[in-house]
């Protein structure tokens, strides 16, 4: 019943795992003594995170449906009893609860093909043995589990109180590696067990466009957050958005695309939560009104963070540019004009979430409520640099992921994409040098710095931190200006986003919750009667059956 | 004239139907009555009225009863079905015993709470 | 060596008690491992008939098959380590006599081969279910005590309309010759018949709708209680439920009535739970939600379904031994069940136990409820019953917020007083929670067992 077997696939997906978790170990465990700054507090800590890593492995590594449900449920409750630690009781259920919706309707899956096609091993399952009428069932029960673990809208209620509340350094955990649990579902099921030729396209229209919705929706709720860590929430839905619509164009780029997509957002994410993890053990502080001009105390993190933000926001010339090129000549290749243009537009948006991430804490002028400066251990600096040099790496050679991805692709039966070098990435339309993008920026980069270095002293003034030049209107005292601080009140004024802005899902997850809370209040009081009407409607009860039965 | 009403359908129905109502006595007690001792009675009511059933419904005219005397030293088939009475007997002593099980329970109750009434019993239920 | 032995010993060991006042929970670990043995040594052997009586036609039977040979072995095993956890305690008399008159009369009603001797043994189990309730000597118990003999003296007069009406019209009590005529009858007969004992057994196998009275007497009834309650006596009277309709033939309009009922037990008693504030109906709502669950795979006639059935029934009489022996714990410390005392206390053991046996109970891996949850849905989908499966996950979805809800407490940042529990409840409890893990882990020994018991279950006659 426990089949596991070494696929290019599951060495893809774990080889990320690895990265994040050894990364993480080493930063933990070198911390170990110093109290906050790990989140190892004692050995049930050690053990769960073992076990999580443990069954990340079977669900990437699983050769049969069971043993992939297994793992699923396993990373279900051994990261519920982590994410505990921290989170508030509330939001653990809400956490719990979503992802266990999601581990069912994965059984309820497993449970049919299983039963239908008589085994559940991958290679044994042929899928056509399936009777037309449960296609769609299946299909949909797989896409509530990943949407679930994706984030995908209305189903990612439980992904921001989650990251926000969980430990700093498990956050990452959450963004980097679990939430491609849903990715890799994706992929496997749809590509590889199910088989493009028994899905219905028009369900997975719908999908790209979900994913895209949930991208912009997400775009600008990062935008307006005032926790660090809620802004980069809202920021892993968004991406993950775009890897779930670029997944569902099925075409080999598409897959391509999606994959490289998930190689840049686990690095980033990984590089950024520890960031900003720094940051909050360092000042205690983890909202952007409160922080600002740590750049002078701290150069290395900001350095880090700018990595980060050019990955993701996806500019050339590191690697995070590659996968946005990919999604967009994949998205041109296939004719999707209105999704492209979305994409387009809510990667654009994402750069006003880079920027405040990076000018809240680092850029300005330092706050007065920032009054502790714990030492950094220098652990937390492994997974930045990590992240950062793959990052660059990946930036001058963006055909090193093609190699990476060739073997899944071959796996997944498709014609492994052929690449004249490491420096060029072809996709299809178009295609770059990395190397001569990078030497450009660099450049381009020293240029500007020089001539910032040599008119330092002729164009800085000494002003307060709110007073920022506004064009066209007059501001009033009261208004707050501060890039860092108040960009999401002004953007409400904006009718569009600000209708993004003040719904949410929060009150429809609401209302299940009370109905079903009512309703077993209701019911409950039948377990509250006297026994003698209990008797009595025992009697009642064969009374009436009597009168059923008997002709 | 009497003679008519010997007969074993018409006693038969006779006993069903008196079983029929005793039934409705005792289950109509049990469910309404509040003093936990009338309860009890009534359900001891609602199971003899079972057990004359079951005994009636086996008796016919002309039988004897199944005891094996000096004068009749093996069973004959003049004679009544002895299992259900084996059987009654071994039911009437369980709900003997069951009966004063309840009392015993019910006396302890009372010394307890001094409370004779079921709808005044309210130490079980949620909240408490 | 006859399978009487399950019934009598106990019996006379119970009469003896006068005689070995202060060793009685050493005699109470020796007998009950004993007669485990005495039962696994029955394994190949079966079927085995034994009959009491001068004349065979009117004779007394005793059977022992697969299916009610693991159940003899569940129930033994069940109270081997019961008294084991007990060793360390005084002797007590009334627990002693009331225990091995729990597993005679238990014993008695999986083994009994006619109808009349299952009357008498279930009154013997029900009056020491009842004694057993009141054992806490309070208001509580005696009130519980006084609720449940009325209730259950309303199954006892059902179970006599059934046994009078058979009698009537079939003239003999013997099980085998009950089935094989069973047809012969008038149908209004047969419906009379099989309603009474659905209501009979009905009540006290703890079914919708008959089962409002279970949550008060389990809240009446002490930990230990409830743990006796929940893996023997309703598992027994589930047994007898479906042994003797299977036996009977009943139809397949019965059948999926039952399954219908049984969803709707499961989805009321889950809902009911998750507004409770008390551990102890907690626990009785969960039980009798996996009863639900039970009644759902039992009644599909299907040896696959059945299996997982009987997998799910071996898993979740250790579970909830072990939860309910944990909450007792808990309560000797805090004196109160509320749920608010999860959150106030310290015990990383204890916690773990508790882990274990709320995911076991939602049917997650690696856990045994995961394997017996599996082996039903994929079954019930084999069957095409897709409306049944999705209930089945949806429900467990609601269970799933009650039990985290728990589990989550016990992390939240209150002062929390810490635990010592004695080595040797400490032992049994890793015990019965490894059971859980490797059955979970290894299933496939108790699955050909439970396989075994299935196909007995529903070939019903020809055993």
């Amino acid at each position: 019943m426990f089949n596991l077997s070494v696929t290019p696939l599951g060495n893809l997906f774990f080889g990320l795992t690895l990265i994040v978790f050894v990364s993480l170990a080493l930063v933990n465990f070198a911390s170990f003594r110093g109290s906050k700054a790990s989140d190892f507090k004692n050995n049930s800590s050690i053990f769960l995170y073992t076990l999580l890593f443990i069954s990340l492995g079977v669900i990437f590594y699983a050769s049969d449906l069971i043993t992939l449900f297994i793992g699923w449920e396993v990373m279900s409750w051994s990261s519920y009893f982590i994410i505990t630690n921290r989170a508030k009781l509330k939001t653990s259920q809400k956490y719990i609860l979503f992802n266990l919706g999601a581990g069912f309707a994965l059984l309820g899956a497993v449970v049919l093909i299983y039963s239908f096609t008589g085994t559940a091993l991958y290679s044994d399952i042929a899928f056509s043995k399936v009777p037309t009428a449960l296609h769609f069932p299946i299909t949909l029960l797989l896409l509530i589990t990943i949407f679930i673990k994706s984030g995908v809208m209305p189903f990612h209620h439980w992904v921001v109180d989650t990251y926000e509340e969980a430990d700093n350094l498990f956050s990452s955990v959450l963004s980097a590696i679990i939430s491609k649990a849903g990715i890799f579902l994706f992929i496997l099921m749809f590509s590889q067990i199910i088989g493009y030729k028994f899905l219905e396209p028009m369900i997975f229209d719908i999908v790209a466009w979900l994913g895209v919705i949930t991208s912009v929706i997400a775009t600008f709720k990062a935008i307006s957050q005032d926790s660090m860590k809620r802004l980069l929430a809202y920021s892993s839905i968004a991406q993950l958005g775009y890897i779930v619509t670029i997944l569902s164009i099925f075409s080999v780029s598409g897959i391509e695309a999606g994959l490289y997509h998930t190689l840049i957002h686990t690095l980033v994410k990984l590089l950024l939560f520890v960031n900003v993890a720094s940051i909050i053990y360092i000042t205690g502080k983890n909202r952007f009104s409160e922080l600002g001009g740590l750049i002078y105390r701290y150069p290395i993190l900001f350095i880090m963070l700018l990595i980060g933000i050019i990955g993701l926001a996806g500019m050339p010339p590191l690697g995070g540019f590659n996968s946005k090129f990919l999604i967009y000549t994949t998205l041109l290749e296939e004719k999707k004009a209105l999704l492209l243009v979305a994409v387009m537009f809510s990667s654009a948006s994402a750069f006003l979430y880079c920027f405040k991430l990076i000018y809240g804490i680092y850029l300005g002028q330092s706050t007065d409520e920032v009054t502790e400066h714990k030492e950094l251990p220098t652990a937390y600096y492994i997974p930045q640099i990590i992240g950062a040099v793959i990052l660059v790496v990946l930036g001058l050679l963006p055909s090193v992921g093609i190699a990476i991805f060739n073997p899944t692709l071959i796996s997944l039966g498709f014609e492994p994409t052929a690449y004249s070098s490491l420096f060029e990435l072809n996709g299809g339309f178009a295609s770059f040098n990395g190397g001569a993008i990078m030497t450009l920026f660099i450049l381009i980069f020293v240029a500007i710095l020089s001539i910032a270095f040599s008119l330092k002293n002729k164009i800085r003034e000494r002003r307060d931190r709110f007073d920022i030049s506004y064009c066209g209107e007059t501001p009033n005292p009261t208004v707050n200006l501060h890039y860092g601080y108040g960009v999401g009140e002004e953007l409400r004024r904006i009718s569009f986003i600000g209708v993004i802005l003040r719904n949410s899902s929060k009150e429809y997850w609401e209302r299940i919750s009370t109905i079903v809370k009512d309703s077993s209040t209701l019911i409950k009081k039948l377990y509250g009667l006297t026994v003698q009407n209990i008797a009595l409607l025992t009697l009642l009860f064969f009374t009436i059956l009597l009168f059923v039965g008997v002709k | 004239m009497l003679s008519s009403f010997n007969q074993t359908p018409f006693l038969h129905d006779v006993i069903t139907v008196g079983s029929l109502i005793l039934l409705t006595i005792g289950l109509v007690g049990a469910l309404t009555k509040k003093n936990l001792f009338k309860i009890f009675l009534s359900l001891a009511i609602a199971e003899a009225s079972l057990f004359i059933y079951f005994i009636g419904m086996h008796f016919e005219v002309g039988k004897v009863a199944p005891i094996v005397t000096q004068e009749v030293e093996k069973f004959s088939l003049n004679m009544v079905d002895p299992v259900p009475q084996a059987m009654i007997l071994t039911t009437i002593v369980i709900a003997i015993a069951v009966l004063s099980l309840a009392l015993s329970f019910v006396i302890n109750y009372f010394k307890l709470t001094n409370n004779m009434r079921i709808n005044e019993m309210n130490e079980l239920g949620e909240g408490k | 060596m006859s399978i009487l032995y399950f019934v009598t010993i106990p019996l006379l060991a119970s009469f003896l008690t006068p005689f070995f006042k202060d060793y009685l929970r050493y005699i109470s670990v020796a007998l009950n491992s004993l007669l485990l043995v005495f039962a696994l040594s029955f394994m190949g052997d079966t079927p085995i008939r034994e009959y009491i009586s001068f004349d065979s036609a009117l004779s007394i039977s005793f059977v022992l098959d697969s299916a009610s040979l693991f159940f003899v072995v569940l129930f033994f095993l069940i109270m081997t380590l019961f008294s084991l956890y007990h060793l360390k305690e005084e002797s007590r008399k009334d627990s002693f006599i009331l225990t091995n008159m729990l597993l005679a009369s238990v014993s008695g009603l999986v083994l009994s081969g006619d109808i009349f001797n299952i009357y008498i043994f279930f009154e013997i189990a029900s009056i020491t279910a009842y004694i057993l309730t009141s054992l806490g000597r309070d208001k509580k118990a005696y009130s519980g005590a006084i609720r449940y003999m009325i209730i259950g003296s309303f199954a006892s007069i059902f179970l006599l309309i059934a046994i009078v009406t058979i009698y009537l019209n079939l003239g003999t009590l013997n099980l085998l010759t009950i089935s094989e005529s069973f047809f012969t009858i008038s149908q209004n007969s047969q419906f009379l018949i099989i309603l009474s004992l659905f209501i009979g057994f009905g009540i006290k196998a703890e079914i919708f709708p008959l089962n409002f009275w279970v949550v008060d007497i389990y809240q009446a009834s002490s930990n230990r209680v409830n743990a006796l309650f929940s893996a023997i006596l309703s598992k027994a009277y589930i047994f007898l439920f479906f042994h003797i309709a299977y036996m009977l033939h009943v139809d397949t309009k019965y059948l999926s009535f039952l399954a219908v009922i049984g969803v709707i037990s499961f989805a009321v008693a889950e809902l009911s739970a998750l507004s409770s504030k008390d551990i102890k109906r907690i626990f009785a709502y969960s039980t009798l939600g996996q009863i639900g669950v039970l009644f759902i795979a039992l009644s599909s006639n299907s040896i696959d379904v059945i299996s997982g059935a009987i997998f799910l029934i071996a898993i979740h009489s250790i579970t909830k031994l072990m939860l309910f022996l944990s909450l007792d714990i808990l309560e000797q410390k805090f004196k109160s069940t509320t749920i608010e005392i999860f959150k106030n206390f310290n015990s990383l053991f204890l916690v773990v136990i508790f882990a274990i046996g709320f995911l076991s109970l939602l049917g997650l891996p690696p856990f045994g409820g995961f394997i017996a949850k599996l082996t039903i849905l994929n079954g019930l989908v084999g069957l095409r019953e897709y409306l049944f499966v999705g209930a089945i996950l949806v429900i467990s979805l609601i269970e799933a917020v009650y039990f985290f809800r728990l589990l989550g407490s016990t992390r939240v940042q209150e002062p929390k007083e810490d635990i010592e529990i004695e080595l040797l409840p400490k032992v049994l409890l890793s015990l019965m929670a490894i059971a859980i893990v490797y059955f979970g882990l290894f299933p496939d020994a108790l699955l050909d067992i439970s396989k075994d018991v299935a196909t007995t279950l529903i070939g019903g006659a020809d055993v």
